[in-house]
């Protein structure tokens, strides 16, 4: 298991200097080191790094690596090995809301938008699961339809706010809807990962917790939890931690789903001691890697990491729905 | 240890079950048969506190279920459904050590040895059989230690070996440890040899409340299943004996 840890240190590591390279200004690799080691702060790569590339692969390693443990987290919680922000609605809602707070120009933006769109997210994930409880169960596929049928409305409704802004203002939420990084909303990253970084802890520290409910109810309250209350606390925990990793980068899709999966089958458990860091590190070097790759693909332009990752993620969603193996939830 | 009073229950606004008084005594294996959507899995889970009552109150050990902390009624109570599974990948060993701080080692040792879980510790629970992995969940809640275990069908999968050996294993943990059992069950030879006490829920109420050989009568048993029935000794061991056939 250590060996396997120090494996996704490195990843992160070496995921991270491919995102200080990657982009259209060519910065070589001593430049990076120069600038890491603190040798030359005043010529032009570094200051490049320090204002653009660095707050970039902060904000992309923080936005992955949230909505990586969150879709562990909600996999757990619901039992539903395809629950993630984007599978539930939550990321949809989430998107209305910051949409919404766009619509009202309240300033300032970076308080009013996480704030929002936390607020758009908790409601649209509390109404796809009331809507889901009346007649399934958390663990089926259905589940998974209501949830994507409520993203694509929200999208929509998002879209529809939009397209009342301004011109000039709605090309920029656009770009926001796809999941885009290097706008000035990098730097909300650091604010917002001092606020994630309690609840990221707490999550650690519950991670038995989250065994119990992943054996479900009936286990849960035998192992002495209450089954109601921790599943409520964990879904806005990890709502929270969406909204607030949504509002820096907008829908970053798939990175939720997949990361839990990748992570399971590296290391042969889902036990969450180790499942949750090890989700942290293995979303973040993701979507880096996806983010960086984007920024190559094409020499005069980028190509958003929203859309990256939902052109690898959406063929493995629907490898995994026509996976056998787990017919039985149906 | 367990006492209901004019308990009602169900899922949403519609009750399964009404008005029922039961009183379960401390190391008793209470039984509770009835045909399919009678609501004995219902009944387990209310009685568990997993399902909400929707009328009337269970006092546990004289204490309602609202006012006894989630933790401490993890020590007492615990439950395992008919089909219990693992959404994602997990060893035996493993679903073992997330019970481990409730977990005693002497029912831990007993469980181990009687559900012969030594080649199955290693093995992902998604890999083993039905029967496998049903030995593996009985294992683990019988060794939570818990005063009181609900059990829904808790022979569904096994063979009749391991029938046998459930059968034996309750004997002993109510010996041992006095652990009080309230199990849901169809098979009439096992109830008849098995129960202390069974109940039959009929028509969203308790038909008949009584020792197992007051409650299985021939009579009793054509009554609810309109099958003539009749009730004796196996002739090999002594154990009573169910037989049915013929619709009447």
């Amino acid at each position: 298991m250590n060996r396997k840890f120090l494996f996704l240190g490195i990843l992160v590591i070496v995921s991270g200097f491919i995102s200080l390279k990657s982009g259209s200004t060519n910065i070589s690799w001593a430049q990076i080191f120069e600038f890491i080691f603190h040798t030359h702060a005043e010529s032009d790569s570094a200051v490049t790094l320090s204002t653009i590339r660095w707050p970039r692969t902060i904000s992309v390693f923080y936005v992955g690596s949230v909505l990586a443990v969150a879709g562990l987290v909600l996999q757990s919680v619901l039992r539903n090995p395809l629950a993630d922000s984007y599978t539930l609605g939550l990321s949809g809602g989430s998107a209305v809301g910051a949409a919404v707070a766009l619509q009202l120009a309240l300033l300032p933006t970076f308080f009013w938008i996480p704030l929002f769109s936390n607020i758009g997210a908790l409601l649209s994930v509390f109404a796809v699961l009331f809507l889901a409880r009346q007649t399934l169960k958390y663990e089926s596929r259905t589940l998974i339809l209501v949830g994507v049928m409520a993203s694509l409305f929200l999208g929509a409704l998002s879209i529809f706010f939009i397209s009342l802004l301004p011109i000039e203002k709605s090309q920029a939420a656009i770009g926001w809807l796809m999941g885009e990084f290097g706008s000035t909303r990098d730097d909300w990253a650091p604010l917002l990962m001092l606020l994630s970084a309690p609840l990221l802890g707490f999550m650690f520290y519950h991670s038995r917790k989250l065994d119990a409910l992943s054996l479900g109810d009936v286990k849960t309250l035998s192992l002495g939890y209450s089954p109601k209350r921790e599943k409520v606390t964990f879904i806005i925990i990890s709502t929270t931690l969406t909204a607030f990793a949504i509002s820096v980068s907008g829908l970053i899709g798939f990175v939720g789903l997949v990361s839990p999966h990748i992570v399971r089958r590296f290391l042969k458990t889902s036990i969450n001691k180790y499942a949750l860091p090890a989700s942290f590190l293995t979303g973040g070097s993701l979507l880096l890697l996806a983010d960086s790759l984007g920024r190559v693909i094409l020499q005069d332009r980028e190509i958003p990491a929203g859309s990256l990752s939902a052109l690898i993620g959406a063929p493995v969603l629907i490898y995994m729905l026509l996976e056998k193996k787990n017919a039985q939830n149906e | 240890m367990l006492r209901t009073s004019k308990l009602s229950c169900g899922y949403g606004k519609i009750p399964i079950l009404h008005n029922l008084d039961l009183e379960i005594s401390q190391g008793e294996i209470f039984c509770v048969m009835g045909i399919n959507g009678s609501g004995k899995t219902t009944l387990l889970k209310t009685l568990f506190g997993v399902l909400p009552s929707l009328q009337g109150e269970i006092l546990l050990d004289g204490v309602p279920f609202g006012n006894i902390k989630f933790k401490d009624r993890g020590k007492k109570l615990t439950m395992l459904e008919a089909e219990p599974f693992a959404p994602f990948s997990l060893t035996v060993q493993e679903l073992f050590s997330i019970g481990e701080s409730s977990s005693r080692q002497k029912e831990f040792d007993f469980a181990f040895d009687r559900f012969q879980l030594q080649p199955l510790f290693k093995k992902d629970l998604l890999e083993l059989s039905a029967g496998q992995a049903k030995r593996v969940w009985l294992a683990h809640t019988l060794s939570q230690g818990s005063a009181l275990v609900f059990m829904d069908e808790p022979f569904l999968h096994l063979d009749w070996l391991q029938q046998q050996n459930l059968m034996e294993t309750f004997a002993i943990w109510k010996r041992e440890f006095s652990t009080t059992f309230v199990l849901a069950l169809h098979e009439l030879n096992l109830l008849a040899n098995l129960a202390d006490r069974l109940c039959v829920l009929s028509g969203s109420e308790i038909l008949n409340l009584d020792l197992p050989e007051k409650v299985l009568t021939s009579k009793s048993i054509s009554d609810l299943f309109q099958f003539t029935a009749i009730i004796d000794k196996n002739p090999i061991d002594g154990s009573k004996r169910v037989t049915l056939g013929q619709k009447k």
